[in-house]
């Protein structure tokens, strides 16, 4: 036990300190209606905290993905060369189907001749393994 | 009102977290549960309700502020509670030195209710006056031990955790405390009815 110091006044004190602790005071209404009046500002700071990270959050969140996708193409040089290539791939398409186009008959004939020839010596190899 | 203060399966810790993430029945749980041990020790301390409920009102102002940092399992709520309301205490004591301290223990406020009633409610309502004008006598530091420990049931290394000194420097305060209020009340035993 914490007192160790037991002296001819300690049933005397003992009465007064139970008399006191029964007599213990009761938070009146009007002192509990001020600390939740507390309580219920000091919270609307905090709310205001969170609703500020929400608003600002998707912006954030679209901000670093557009930093992400710059970065990865390689930042200013990158999407500089990306640009420039697509806007040749547009400038071909746009300009010289004519030109894509005349190829393709040439291209078309000399397939079929190869394939044919290619089947012919086949045959001839097959014919002379079994004669 | 509803008795939120029933409400003892949820932790003082968990109601910190609720209430900072904005739980408003956090608030009213804790407000309940804390501010009469801290009236209690604000009015052993000072004497005067009106100051006391104001450090009441000042220290719980300082736990809403502090729940988003409140670090669980650190400190009890109680145990900070009663360090900031003691230390309130302890500055407002040093704002009005000798004001209080001159209180007489004959100034001890006649019971307000002067309907009958049963003898030995008076008395112990005259008892529990008479302590609390004989506290006023002691030194500051005295006082906030003996209230802490004899009033509010504290353990000693509790008490020293709040007053922030050692276990020994608790127990001495205790036991000049003690002698203090002795001889304080000494002199009222007969009037009180304690040798009867």
């Amino acid at each position: 036990m914490a007192h160790s110091d037991k002296g001819p006044n300690e049933e005397m004190l003992d009465m007064f300190f139970d008399a006191s602790k029964a007599q213990e005071p009761v938070p009146g209404s009007d002192l509990m209606a001020r600390i939740l009046a507390d309580a219920s500002q000091v919270q609307a700071g905090f709310k205001h905290a969170t609703v500020a990270t929400a608003a600002t959050a998707p912006a954030r969140v679209t901000e670093n993905i557009l930093t992400r996708i710059f970065a990865v193409m390689g930042g200013w040089a990158g999407a500089s060369a990306l640009t420039a290539s697509i806007c040749i791939g547009v400038l071909y398409g746009a300009t010289a189907p004519d030109t894509v186009r005349s190829y393709l008959p040439t291209m078309s004939e000399q397939t079929a001749e190869l394939d044919y020839s290619y089947l012919g010596l086949l045959d001839e190899t097959v014919a002379d393994l079994e004669g | 009102m509803m008795p939120l203060d029933t409400n003892d399966d949820i932790s003082d810790d968990a109601l910190m977290v609720l209430f900072a993430n904005g739980d408003g029945q956090a608030a009213s749980v804790l407000a309940y549960r804390h501010t009469g041990r801290v009236l209690a020790l604000a009015l052993r301390m000072l004497g005067d309700q009106a100051e006391a409920e104001d450090v009441a009102q000042e220290a719980l102002m300082r736990l809403w502020k502090i729940a988003p940092d409140w670090r669980q399992g650190e400190a009890k709520v109680s145990t900070w509670l009663y360090r900031v309301a003691s230390n309130l205490c302890t500055d407002r004591l040093r704002k009005h030195s000798g004001k209080r301290a001159t209180e007489d223990i004959d100034n001890v406020a006649e019971p307000q209710d002067d309907s009958p009633s049963i003898e030995a409610d008076l008395i112990a309502r005259e008892r529990a006056d008479a302590l609390q004008a004989a506290l006023q006598t002691l030194p500051t530091r005295q006082r906030k031990a003996v209230s802490l420990r004899f009033l509010q049931e504290l353990a000693n290394p509790e008490v020293a955790e709040i007053m922030e000194i050692s276990v020994e420097a608790v127990e001495s305060l205790l036991s000049r405390g003690k002698r203090g209020l002795a001889q304080a009340l000494e002199a009222q035993r007969m009037e009180l009815g304690l040798d009867t």
